[in-house]
């Protein structure tokens, strides 16, 4: 394994550069021969591009070694150098001219520019010439440009436009402008992006002139150029380009498109004007610019003309605006945004409520919770996303205010679910009722807002709820919330006292159940004598409750018990779900000895009689490498439904000893 | 119709009656219920899509987008016959027809006129020269990340977005995903205090996904794959197995090795979470390790310290086991650490915090793809555009100039320029091959 230059310390690179310039060899790894760069270079000559790479990455040491300092990259440069003018595979050329792409200097220009013309050199050249600065590689370049081949041009052109020459605009608008079109595309390209007042004047004039087929690409560049012009000199060197392009209908859709967001970008004063034209007009291509544009034209107290617009436009530009307008000043656009949430159109109505989640306030929370009560699907979905990201404590005391009087227990019920996601605390003693509502949905919400809302005082209720839950929905929701508020007690020990204190006193077999699959649920350690002590519980209901809350305790504090269960149960499912949780107690604890780890585990391996358990216990292994480990995966492998997890087992804790 | 002023095919449509556009202006007739429609979305609004690249990511990507209401998929695109017959019989399936057309040149496909919107998922140094013709095209763009092979052509992309009004989603799924979502809230409104550091957890080594570690002999192409085509505007190199599908992404002239890989995935969402999709580090340093022979020269273990202006530090690393995989942010009160499938917090109730609508409320997408075409419709920027996507992968290629360099990088993200190192600046693009150019 390679390492780049950074890792050795200063002083080690010094060093090495010391070697460098006393000796003119590369540095190299003790006891790996020395070798100077031009015997790496011979290496290199040969290399096919295939797997045997060595010698580039001798060379990439050796650029790396001599790079920053100037007297050895000046004498690298110069035999890299020497290198792609010999005799060399394309690879070998391909693999030199990437590092003289960084060290190069404008000495490379004399060796390169020759090698600019030749086809199977051009490639290799201009990597390496095309990122060195100076006037020289330009000069170069455009010299190279029309002695060229023309299968070499696109490159020259390319570079020249990426390198911003400006020494290249007449050749190129030469190339651009040639009737036989072969290389317009690729010289306004180059143009655009060189981007001066000269290359703009010049695609003007191509674009005047180039055949019909030619001008989407000569007015690309045209953009792009118009971009370059005002960074440059401003708005108004730019405003022409687009002009130009625009004044010619045939151009396909997206230049035209193009050309108006960029024209409306540099028209000032006059652009909110020109956007509203546009959104007025028939042109599709214009409307589509203008909606794009929207938010960067039309300022915040200038918004109506566009609200005005809205209910005329077609149903597709309607959904757009309603996007944009979002942003804009509630007082401004609500009216209008609320008009079209209350339209006819499913898409309209869609986006009007998406719209209202920036938009929206206290006025619209009625709106929205009677339209999530009474829509189902991607319209109720929008209405409740929207309802839960009003902002404002007004838009907080509106959704309390319909719950305490709606009577509709479809809105009160969304009233509910928004109170839990709003987080609105001050609802919680109105919420607090709802719990003992004879509508199952009205619980439900009420139990799920306060498991964000609630606090700790709230645990005897939510239990309640809890024991009494009708269905499967509603008492995983209950014990969800009671163990969200203990979680809430800062200290760990205790979290589950209401709990432990309920199922002391509780006679209900069925109950007691229910309240040790919760105390599981918390798994608060505290908790574990009362769950121990049920194991002995005469209802096989309480018993299965508490072998299962066991096996399945959160913190290894139960590892013990669970291990007891595994030996000792007579329920075979208890027993199974026992021995692992055992392995997942035992795994879980990262922190412990190995030896020991390892010791727990090969006794549940003892306990298991089938694979999917030997399976987990050689699935954690790996984790706590040490020879017992080792010596538990290896014997293990001699169990032919788990001879293979028990090798990978083994070939892992190998490697980890190995410290690999 | 003029046909110098190819009109895509919602506009076409609305503005030309059906019966007078004629069976021919259409790729097949397929039943509504196939575009899942319901009458949800008349012909008018459905978004006609084609996709190019399905080596890997592509397909995946296609099925989640055939699946969003109203897309109407009629092209593939790809330089080798397995791929392409793969992914016809794939929407052909679905449609129940044979009708989906397939192409090996991309130059045809964006000059059919009648598509709204394309996905990209090719190897990363085709990105930008493709996603740019898209958009010149007036096609809205999904594609995968990282956004482009090297800085220089991020930004190039990021203008022509810009220029040409376009929807662009970047295939960084996971802000679309609730755990980093929520991760990402809880942060950004500060629930951890200031942020003290955050480290970022990625894969190390190379993987073998196309089973072609050690093919690397020279050999001619395979009949059925453009590897000219393929080899675009990388330095040309001879053809083996082990440089071409998938395992493309270990050697530096067609990806960017892990690092680059996954930088769009939890650099990004370290950045969302700290409110820095606009911007970047100003310091990064880095080391490598690298292999010491075959074709691939992507570090396969690294290192990367960035700073970043309000003195945040982003520890990238892969390989380091004291860095877990994914995104932590360490904080005054705690740390959140998220990760697919996993979301951890100290104090362990953040996990259970909901974030209010009185606080900073991020974007929330619950399916990527349905993001995008909601976007297409509205026009609206999706949850992971263009410049949040170049402002990720920026971080990964200036980490790759850093460990080439060996030098600390010092870098101006507002002007995207490295402060007093010309040399280092020389690796934030790579010139063509011919014949190619960055399109304008």
């Amino acid at each position: 394994m390679r390492r780049s230059p950074h890792t050795p310390s200063l002083l080690a690179a010094l060093c090495a550069i010391l070697l460098i310039l006393a000796a003119g060899v590369v540095p190299v790894r003790a006891g790996q021969k020395t070798e100077s760069l031009s015997d790496i270079l011979k290496q290199v000559a040969v290399y096919d591009g295939g797997i045997h790479s060595e010698a580039l990455w001798k060379l990439r040491d050796a650029v790396w070694a001599a790079k920053d300092l100037e007297s050895s990259r000046a004498e690298c440069e110069a035999r890299l150098l020497d290198f792609l003018a010999g005799k060399a595979t394309p690879a070998a050329r391909m693999a030199v001219a990437k590092h003289l792409r960084i060290i190069g200097s404008e000495k490379a220009v004399p060796v390169l520019q020759p090698l600019l013309l030749d086809p199977g050199l051009t490639d290799a050249a201009l990597y390496a010439l095309a990122k060195i600065p100076g006037p020289a590689v330009d000069e170069a370049l455009v010299q190279a440009l029309p002695r060229a081949p023309r299968a070499i041009k696109p490159s020259l052109i390319a570079a020249l436009g990426d390198r911003g020459s400006v020494s290249a605009v007449a050749p190129l608008a030469k190339l651009a402008a040639d009737r036989t079109g072969e290389f317009v595309g690729q010289a306004a390209t180059a143009l655009g992006m060189i981007g001066s007042a000269e290359a703009a004047n010049a695609l003007v004039s191509v674009y005047a002139g180039v055949r019909p087929e030619l001008k989407p690409a000569v007015a690309s560049a045209i953009l792009k150029c118009a971009e370059a012009r005002r960074r440059a000199s401003g708005e108004r060197s730019a405003a022409p380009l687009y002009d130009k392009l625009l004044a010619d209908a045939a151009l396909p859709a997206p230049v035209r498109e193009a050309a108006m967001i960029g024209k409306l970008r540099v028209s000032g004063d006059r652009a909110p004007a020109l956007l509203l034209e546009q959104l007025r007009g028939a042109d599709s291509a214009m409307q589509a610019a203008a909606v794009a544009s929207l938010k960067d034209i039309i300022k915040p107290d200038a918004v109506d003309p566009v609200c005005a617009l809205l209910a005329g436009s077609p149903e597709a530009v309607q959904v757009q605006l309603l996007a944009a307008l979002a942003v804009y000043p509630r007082a401004k656009v609500l009216p209008t945004i609320l008009r079209a949430a209350r339209g006819d159109s499913v898409p309209v109505r869609l986006a009007a409520c998406k719209a209202l989640e920036t938009a929206g306030d206290a006025s619209v929370a009625g709106f929205l919770a009677e339209t999530a009560a009474k829509t189902r699907g991607g319209e109720q979905a929008a209405a409740r996303t929207a309802l839960d990201s009003l902002k404002g404590r007004e838009v907080d005391e509106a959704v309390l205010s319909l719950l305490k009087n709606k009577s509709d227990a479809a809105v009160q019920s969304e009233c509910l679910r928004a109170l839990g996601l709003r987080r609105v605390f001050a609802a919680k003693s109105a919420v607090v009722p709802f719990l003992a509502s004879p509508a199952a949905d009205l619980r439900i919400q009420a139990v799920r807002a306060l498991r964000t809302i609630g606090t700790t005082s709230d645990v005897p209720a939510v239990l309640d709820a809890y024991l009494e839950a009708g269905d499967e929905t509603e008492k995983l929701e209950s014990a969800a919330a009671v163990a969200a508020l203990a979680d809430k007690i800062a200290q760990a020990e205790g979290r589950a006292a209401a709990v432990t204190a309920r199922l002391a006193a509780e006679k209900s077999p069925a109950s007691k159940a229910r309240l040790i699959e919760l105390a599981g649920t918390i798994g608060d350690d505290s908790a574990l004598p009362a769950v121990r002590a049920a194991l002995n519980d005469p209802d096989k209901g309480v018993l299965d409750a508490a072998a299962r809350a066991l096996a399945a305790w959160p913190t290894p504090a139960a590892r013990h018990d669970a291990l007891a269960l595994a030996r000792t149960a007579k329920d075979e499912t208890h027993r199974l779900l026992a021995l692992q949780g055992f392995i997942r107690m035992t795994a879980g604890e990262k922190y412990a000895r190995a030896e020991e780890t390892a010791a727990a585990l090969k006794e549940a391996a003892g306990l298991a009689a089938r694979p999917e358990e030997k399976k987990l216990v050689l699935a954690a292994l790996p984790e706590f490498a040490c020879p017992a480990s080792l010596a538990l995966a290896e014997a293990m492998t001699a169990d032919a439904a788990v001879a293979a997890e028990a090798k990978a087992a083994t070939a892992k804790i190998k490697e980890k000893l190995a410290g690999k | 119709m003029s046909q110098s002023r190819p009109m895509r095919r919602r506009e076409f449509l609305r503005r030309v009656p059906l019966a007078a556009a004629g069976a021919a202006a259409f790729p097949s007739i397929i039943k509504g219920s196939a575009l899942g429609l319901n009458g949800a979305f008349p012909p008018s609004d459905r978004i006609v899509m084609a996709g190019i690249g399905f080596g890997m990511q592509g397909g995946s990507n296609m099925r989640g987008l055939l699946d969003q209401d109203g897309v109407q998929w009629v092209a593939v695109c790809d330089l080798d016959d397995a791929h392409l017959a793969e992914a016809k019989a794939i929407v052909d399936r679905k449609y129940g027809n044979r009708s989906c057309e397939t192409s090996k040149d991309f130059r045809k496909l964006f000059a059919r006129g009648d598509l709204d919107a394309v996905s990209i998922a090719v190897p990363d140094h085709w990105h930008a020269i493709l996603s740019i013709s898209a958009l010149r095209a007036g096609l809205d763009v999904y594609a995968e990340k990282p956004l482009t092979h090297t800085l220089r052509e991020g930004r190039a992309l990021c203008d022509a977005v810009q220029r040409y009004g376009r929807v662009w989603q970047t295939g960084s799924w996971q802000r679309s995903v609730d755990n980093f979502h929520r991760a990402c809230e809880l942060v950004r409104n500060g629930r951890l205090g200031k942020i003290l550091r955050v480290e970022v957890g990625l894969p190390s080594g190379h993987y073998d996904f196309a089973r072609t570690f050690g093919q690397e002999t020279i050999e001619p192409p395979p009949a059925g794959f453009d590897y000219e085509t393929w080899l675009g505007p990388a330095p040309w190199a001879p053809y083996c197995k082990a440089r071409v599908h998938m395992n493309w992404r270990w050697n530096m002239d067609y990806g960017g090795g892990q690092l680059m890989d996954w930088i769009g995935h939890h650099l990004d969402i370290a950045h969302w979470g700290l409110g820095f999709d606009g911007t970047g580090p100003v310091q990064i340093k880095g080391r490598g390790e690298f292999p010491t022979t075959g074709i691939y020269n992507s570090a396969t273990r690294y290192w990367v310290e960035t700073l970043y202006a309000d003195g945040t530090p982003i520890i990238l690393a892969g390989g380091y086991p004291e860095i877990q995989g994914g995104t932590k942010w360490i904080g005054e009160r705690g740390w959140i650490w998220v990760d697919r499938g996993g979301f951890e917090a100290q104090p362990a109730s953040l996990v259970d915090e909901i974030v209010g609508p009185n606080e900073i409320k991020l974007t929330r997408s619950r399916d990527h793809q349905r993001n995008f075409v909601e976007c297409i419709r509205s026009r609206a920027a999706t949850i992971a555009p263009a410049e949040t996507a170049h402002r990720s992968a920026s971080v990964g290629h200036l980490a790759v100039v850093a460990i080439e360099t060996g030098r600390t990088i010092r870098w101006d993200p507002a002007a995207e320029t490295i402060l007093g190192d010309p040399g280092a600046d020389r690796l934030l693009s790579q010139p063509y091959r011919k014949p190619w150019q960055l399109p304008a």
